[in-house]
């Protein structure tokens, strides 16, 4: 016999305001099952919660309905409430009368009525609940984090720290990612690789983390808590534990191949370190354009070497396996190939229109120039530059929809930087907004037009050369009048999107992307650095363009759970999972494709079937720890042996049925 | 053999007296037969769709009619960029709009159904075969020829109707160029609007268009601008006295008789010269340019000529 | 109809919404026309925006767009200013406010289509020139074009130019026709 209690909270005015929260409690006490109705102002309060567990001891409840909010906001704080009393948490519904009522409607009668009838079907699906327990699973006590960019460093450094084992994934044959390349960092001006490097040296000192470079994820199996990855350890071809970095063999080096990391604007040799401070300072072959492991000519770099057998022709790429309790997703961005969408700015073919990144390297003392700034087509130094904002970014038809977030500052930067190293230099920023929402930032900004940076408001409508040079052509749009500079050099800030391979990756852990592939964080603003998979984690770019300081700020935070997750020995998971009735299920695994979680397999179990005693018959499970309950593998179902506890289809349909009463 | 129906425009009759007469000469050799719309009337551009959007489609709409009915299997081509724009556009609307379908059949007294595409000369010189074609009929290559290839803005765009995929920077005619043993220039107005839509209404206004495309190519190194279309032809040409008289003017300080222009024309040096592209292809196939009647140039086309060709299997030809 | 309905109608013909320009001024920026225009492409959705269909109908923008369409192709939003200018022009010219220059042209053209069916240069320019009070424009090429018989007085008139007169007449009346009810099919 149920003994439903049910409590309207006016949310301050929020709900009272629109519906009439005494007309609904009184309604609510004429239905079936309910023994007790009240209303209060605030339900979620301490004395709200209060008058909650004093009416289930005094009228003996055994069945709560909430009218409030969202679930989303506050069902967990009632749970919570719940386990004081002896009600089992899940014998509580929430009828969300405020989002999908008073907010959304005028007040009046209907919207008092609208609130009845969510009550009573909350009173009805209440009364079909069953008490769910949870259970515990175990946690394997390290984290990989995935991405040695500055967000993979700090996350990394942050939870090995705290005392966990942490290990760091590199793909590159150094960690250090886009934030090395720069040259100098707003709005503070400090040198990038000053503040990066002794990071990087960190990582590798840190007794807690093993760091893996030129090393990929393979494959991901698990679930959160207990994750096993296969890694695929690239090939290096250098024993990295007998090298010494010497780099003779890096000079000695005869085949010559543009650097990537300098943007094309340096070569370097086959085997290489990405940069002079690398982290493993140890040098790889690089097997797509060594001599030696192409064609079998050459062998320089081993006759050279001082480290008897240090270098190694015959290495091979190893896959293993290795258990993670948590994962962080740090796989940070590049910048669009803009030359593939802007045909109007030359599609790539001046050599003096360059992109943001590139300017980094032209302007960074350890770069190819060493730090002069010579434009790339003569090596002459440019005396007017023009900056070009928001290219490919805030461009939906050729470009992303999304603003890039960083370029205003780092334009701002580069402008600084420009009028600082040349004297007499004249720059001019093309720009649409100038957006500079950070700390210090909009006084940066400041300071640059102090610098003498003229910005011109209108978007560059094309590049072309004069026979000369280069002219930039564009609406100066608050003169309205249009204008064209004649440059030596144009940088162009271009968007940001998400690195290369980072949708794989992302897949490979069952999260998902948005529209624009950046991983898509479990809640906007409540769960920024969460995936939708349970025990993976994001930092830095890859949820989205971010410049440093927050690219930092999210790595700790990604860090902060996963120390969460780790500290705890084993963990609660959710009961609202799916459940396989075994004699209804027919073993067709319509289920299985259909899990977005891959929490269904197939296996084939012995059981009584009629007079066969031993029979032998395949039948879908689910993995309780990576199923999350989103309930599709119950639509896919042909024989109805899927339920998803807490949202059975009886206890669904008796909700829709209340409705219509 | 290759054909297609043909819609000359009003310029082939009287400006483009020389384009008209290369095109006859190179779709003759390489075999290409251009079947003349009977009866064809004037597209309308570039003033008919000024005042109403009937008469910009229905004008053009009467020769397609035509040709949909008399010509059922034959594409249709032009080879001016304003006529191109005007009938690719009627083709695209009443294919894309069952009312201006309607409009148009009212008007011009005939169905029109648009089952036919519509192309300008560089779609239809550019197919592979045709250059293969092409190659096979050029018997002198051009040295040292710098050319500035100039598309227009109408032959390009716009690109939903024309379908061009590189709208800033096209490639078609420069490869066309390059069979003549021409070297084409990078330069920044291509598919720049020269304004000839204009030329008589708002002339003042139009002027800088046209000096700018022209100045553009002589400073990125071009010997001749090649053209796809009689009217920027026209336009790139027949002012190119005046531009110069006035580039003197703003350096003096102090503006000249302007019908000075007749009696003392320009140095060589500050004109260029406007061929189109089919007259380059003519004379790299062998034409002579009394034949091709290159003399009705508005700027004297010796420049080009006195560059002389390649010295490839024989000595050096002549004209 | 209100001015603000009649910009809406004509946004909708040239499927163009004002939300989508953010004022960037790329279109102006590349205007092969805009020194010449009082009002720049950008400026015409400006206008659009804050609803002066009155600035737009009298600027020389809509008389002076040559059609090129670059505006539209580099436009980030795919924002097709040259349709909302060409229904605008149409707009003008039911209201009857015309840049003079183009009204003379464009009558005159119409007229010479009328007699031949084909653009007669002599007759176009000729009459323009006189009717516009400009006797000296391009005359200055006039006796090489002469001289070589690239123009003359010599009509290319086409067959059925009486026929074409009908056609051009009833193109002319269209909006009349289609508003008469039993003519009317979408």
């Amino acid at each position: 016999m149920s003994k439903i209690g049910v409590f309207v909270c006016h949310c301050g005015t929020n709900i009272s305001s629109v519906v009439d929260v005494y007309k609904v409690a009184e309604a609510a006490a004429q239905m079936p099952g309910v023994s007790y109705a009240a209303e209060y102002k605030y339900m979620c309060s301490e004395p709200g919660q209060q008058m909650i567990l004093d009416a289930i001891k005094e009228h003996g409840l055994n069945r709560i309905v909430i009218a409030a909010c969202s679930p989303r906001m506050h069902e967990t704080t009632f749970r919570k409430m719940l386990k004081k009393s002896k009600i089992n948490e899940y014998l509580l519904e929430i009828a969300n009368i405020r989002e999908q009522d008073a907010w959304v409607h005028p007040p009046g009668e209907e919207a008092t009525e609208k609130a009845i009838d969510l009550v009573r079907m909350a009173v009805a699906k209440v009364a079909k609940n069953e008490p769910l327990k949870s259970s515990l699973i175990p946690i394997t006590k390290k984290a990989l984090v995935v991405g040695g960019g500055i967000a993979g460093i700090q996350a990394a450094l942050d939870i090995a720290d705290a005392g966990h084992e942490v290990v760091l994934l590199e793909r590159e044959p150094s960690i250090g990612g886009r934030m090395v390349m720069l040259d100098k960092t707003f709005p503070t001006l400090d040198c990038s690789a000053c503040i990066s490097t002794p990071k990087m040296v960190d990582v590798s000192a840190h007794p807690n983390i093993k760091l893996l470079t030129y090393a990929e994820v393979a494959a991901v199996k698990g679930y959160i808590g207990n994750f096993t990855v296969t890694i695929r350890q690239k090939a290096k071809y250098v024993n990295q534990d007998i090298c010494t970095g010497c780099g003779i063999c890096e000079d000695k080096c005869p085949k010559k191949v543009t650097s990537e990391f300098n943007k094309g604007l340096s070569d370097r040799p086959a085997i290489y370190k990405l940069f002079p401070q690398a982290v493993p300072a140890k040098p790889v072959i690089d097997r797509e354009t060594c001599l030696m492991l192409q064609n079998g000519k050459c062998g320089i770099c081993a006759k050279v070497c001082p480290v008897e057998g240090c270098i190694d022709y015959e290495a091979k790429d190893v896959e293993y396996d290795e258990d993670f309790g948590a994962v962080i997703l740090a796989t940070g961005y590049k910048l669009v190939d803009w030359g593939g969408m802007y045909d109007e700015y030359g599609a790539g073919r001046y050599p003096d229109v360059i992109d943001g990144l590139t300017f980094e390297r032209l302007v960074n003392a350890s770069g190819p120039t060493e730090g002069h700034i010579q434009r790339p087509s003569d090596g002459k130094e440019p005396k007017t530059v023009v900056i070009v904002k928001c290219v490919g970014s805030r461009d939906p038809k050729k470009g992303k929809p999304y603003c890039s977030r960083a370029c205003c500052m780092y334009a701002a930067k580069h402008a600084h930087q420009i009028l600082d190293k040349i004297h007499g230099a004249r720059v001019f920023i093309f720009y649409i907004d100038v957006r500079t929402p950070g700390k210090n930032y909009e006084e940066f900004y400041d300071q640059t037009r102090k610098d003498g940076a003229v910005y011109v408001r209108g978007r560059v409508s094309r590049i072309y050369s004069d026979g000369e040079g280069l002219v930039c052509q564009g609406e100066d749009t608050l003169l309205n009048k249009q204008v064209r500079v004649k440059a030596d050099l144009v940088v162009l800030e271009t968007a940001m999107e998400p690195n290369e391979g980072a949708g794989e990756l992302t897949g490979l852990f069952g999260a998902s992307r948005d529209v624009n592939g950046w991983i898509q964080e479990a809640h906007p603003k409540l769960r920024p650095v969460e995936t939708q998979v349970g025990g993976v984690f994001l930092a830095g770019a890859c949820q989205g363009p971010k410049d440093i300081p927050d690219t930092v700020a999210q790595a700790s935070a990604a860090a902060a759970k996963v120390i969460g997750l780790l500290n705890q020995d084993e963990m609660e998971t959710s009961p609202m999972i799916a459940a396989i009735d075994e004699s209804k299920c027919s073993g067709c695994g319509a289920c299985e494709p259909i899990c977005p979680y891959r929490a269904i397999t197939l296996e084939t179990i012995r059981s009584r079937e009629g007079r066969f005693t031993n029979a032998e018959r395949v039948i879908a499970k689910v993995n309780a720890g990576l199923c999350q309950g989103c309930g599709a593998c119950t639509v896919a179902c042909r024989t109805g042996a899927i339920d998803l506890l807490g949202f059975r289809n009886a206890q669904i349909l008796t909700e829709v049925d209340a409705l219509w009463q | 053999m290759i054909r297609y129906a043909y819609f000359p425009g009003c310029a082939s009759e009287s400006t483009a007296l020389s384009t008209t007469l290369a095109n006859n000469f190179v779709f003759g050799r390489i075999g290409i037969d251009l079947v003349e719309i009977k009866d064809w009337n004037c597209c309308g551009a570039t003033s008919a769709h000024t005042l109403s959007e009937p008469l910009g489609l229905a004008l053009p709409a009467r020769s397609l009619a035509w040709a949909e009915k008399n010509l059922p299997e034959l594409d249709v081509v032009t080879g001016c960029a304003s006529c191109y724009a005007r009938l690719k556009l009627t083709n695209y609307r009443v294919r894309q709009d069952e009312s201006a379908r309607y409009m148009v059949e009212k008007i011009i007294e005939a169905p029109y159904e648009a089952k036919r595409e519509v192309y300008n000369f560089l779609d239809i010189l550019s197919p592979a075969d045709v250059r293969g074609r092409i190659e096979e009929q050029i018997v002198r290559r051009f040295k040292n020829l710098k050319a500035a290839c100039y598309y227009g803005c109408l032959n390009i765009r716009p690109a939903e109707v024309t379908g061009a995929k590189d709208r800033e920077n096209p490639q078609a005619m420069d490869e066309l160029a390059r069979l003549t043993g021409a070297e084409p220039v990078d330069w920044g107005f291509k598919t720049e609007c020269c304004g000839a839509a204009h030329q008589n209404d708002a002339a003042f206004e139009t002027r800088p268009l046209a000096r700018r495309i022209l100045e553009n190519a002589r400073a990125c190194g071009a010997d001749v601008i090649l053209t796809a279309c009689p009217m920027c032809q026209l336009n790139l040409e027949m002012r190119q006295a005046e531009y110069a008289r006035k580039r003197k003017d703003e350096k003096r300080g102090k503006a000249s008789f302007p019908l000075l222009d007749v009696v003392l024309p320009p140095p060589e040096k500050e004109t260029i010269p406007v061929l189109s592209i089919t007259e380059l292809l003519a004379l790299s196939m062998g034409a002579g340019s009394g034949r091709l009647r290159l003399d009705v140039h508005h700027v004297p086309v010796s420049g080009v000529l006195s560059k002389g060709f390649r010295d490839e299997n024989e000595s050096e030809v002549m004209i | 109809m209100t001015d603000q309905e009649t910009l809406q109608e004509l946004m909708d013909k040239a499927d163009v919404r004002q939300y989508d320009c953010y004022q960037c001024g790329k279109c102006s920026g590349g205007c092969p026309m805009a020194d010449a225009m009082d009002l720049k492409p950008r400026g015409v959705m400006r206008c659009a925006q804050v609803g002066s269909l009155n600035r737009i109908l009298n600027s020389n923008t809509i008389w002076l767009c040559t059609g090129c369409y670059a505006c539209v192709d580099r436009c980030p939003h795919d924002v097709n200013v040259p349709a909302l200018i060409e229904e605008a022009r149409y707009e003008a010219a039911r209201r009857g406010i015309w840049r003079r220059d183009s009204e003379v042209l464009n009558k005159v053209f119409v007229a010479n289509l009328k007699m031949f069916g084909r653009n007669h240069e002599m007759v176009l320019a000729g009459l323009y020139n006189v009717l516009a009070l400009k006797p000296a424009q391009d005359a200055q090429s006039v006796p090489h074009m002469m001289s070589k018989k690239l123009i003359g007085i010599r009509p290319h008139s086409i067959k059925e130019n009486g026929e074409l007169a009908k056609l051009i007449e009833r193109a002319e009346s269209w909006d009349k026709l289609a508003s008469a009810p039993q003519e009317v099919k979408k």
